[in-house]
């Protein structure tokens, strides 16, 4: 799994890391780096993701499981403050937080696996456009082919 | 920072911004999202079944490897397995794709025979090059460390053929 570095010309893939967050990251998951209390979210699986050659948080990512639906809803994910908008250093984060979380789906649920999102209306045509999400109504959802192809694009990848 | 105020093609590169719903909405949400899938789901192909169930057979061989822990239970014959589980065939019948006999394929489901090179590289190709011969033959190497760990007669047996060691002090 790799980000994009886009401070390096040409744009350089660099190897990236998805763990569970520790209680010690809880206290760096603050508003004014992260956009969001997320406190509020501590009842849900949180992930984060860094490069691997340092233990800087970059990206944050809240799930909820529902195993009946054979389900993973992504609730929330974030960039840190100084990577986002057009100056960032690197891409591809969120791709590499929603392939995660597709994976964890297939470990869970197999060929049943869903992810599912409620994003913001106006965003909605865009996530669909960048990561094949589909139409389920007031969510987007992904499962079969696109699923996998989020997992190939973004985890299993070597550039 | 003011998230509204950023182009949407750089937002969803890096966030995944939830709508304001209530717990209600929420709810409707996902029953109408439960019909909608019920019905892909009934028109999913056999062939789109089965790449799903080996990404998820894939991805646990993948994260067991990575594991520090062995369990007995899960060896190379527990995972070879499964694999042939999920293509819904019978054991003579892989057995004649791989091209060994069938009696090698019992032993090897058995744990009474160890896999060799060749039959990480068939599996390889078996699986379309999906699970490789590489994490077929770790999984093979996981089970023969915890071996070597624990195998104490091996170990006593083993103690007698030494004549000399090292001279180590601290």
């Amino acid at each position: 799994m790799y980000l994009l570095n886009r401070g390096a010309n040409p744009p350089t893939p660099v190897e990236a890391i998805i763990e569970p967050i520790a209680v010690s990251d809880l206290k760096k998951l603050t508003k004014k780096d992260f956009h969001f209390t997320w406190k509020d979210f501590t009842e849900t699986e949180l992930w984060k993701l860094r490069i691997a050659d340092s233990k800087d948080m970059l990206g944050a990512m809240s799930l909820t499981y529902y195993p009946l639906e054979y389900r993973i809803e992504i609730n929330l994910i974030a960039s840190r403050s100084d990577n986002f908008g057009p100056g960032k250093q690197y891409d591809r984060i969120a791709g590499c937080l929603i392939g995660w979380a597709c994976r964890l789906a297939v470990k869970e649920y197999g060929y049943l696996a869903c992810v599912s999102l409620k994003p913001k209306t106006r965003l909605v045509k865009h996530y669909q456009n960048k990561y094949g999400m589909l139409d389920g109504g007031q969510q987007l959802y992904l499962e079969g082919r696109p699923l996998y192809t989020l997992i190939q694009t973004y985890i299993d990848h070597e550039p | 920072m003011n998230l509204d105020a950023i182009a949407p093609e750089e937002i969803v590169d890096g966030f995944m911004l939830p709508a304001k719903m209530t717990l209600e909405q929420k709810r409707q949400a996902d029953q109408q999202l439960a019909v909608i899938r019920q019905k892909r789901l009934v028109e999913q192909s056999e062939q789109e079944k089965l790449y799903g169930q080996l990404l998820q057979l894939k991805i646990h061989i993948e994260d067991y490897i990575k594991q520090d822990t062995f369990d007995p239970k899960k060896g190379f014959a527990y995972f070879l397995q499964l694999y042939i589980e999920l293509q819904h065939k019978k054991k003579i019948e892989v057995a004649s794709e791989l091209d060994i006999h069938k009696t090698k394929l019992s032993q090897l489901l058995s744990g009474r025979r160890a896999p060799s090179e060749d039959i990480f590289i068939r599996l390889e190709f078996h699986s379309n090059q999906f699970i490789s011969a590489r994490n077929w033959f770790r999984l093979s190497m996981k089970q023969q460390e915890y071996s070597i760990m624990t195998n104490s007669s091996l170990r006593n047996k083993e103690k007698k053929h030494v004549k000399g060691h090292l001279a180590l002090e601290f």
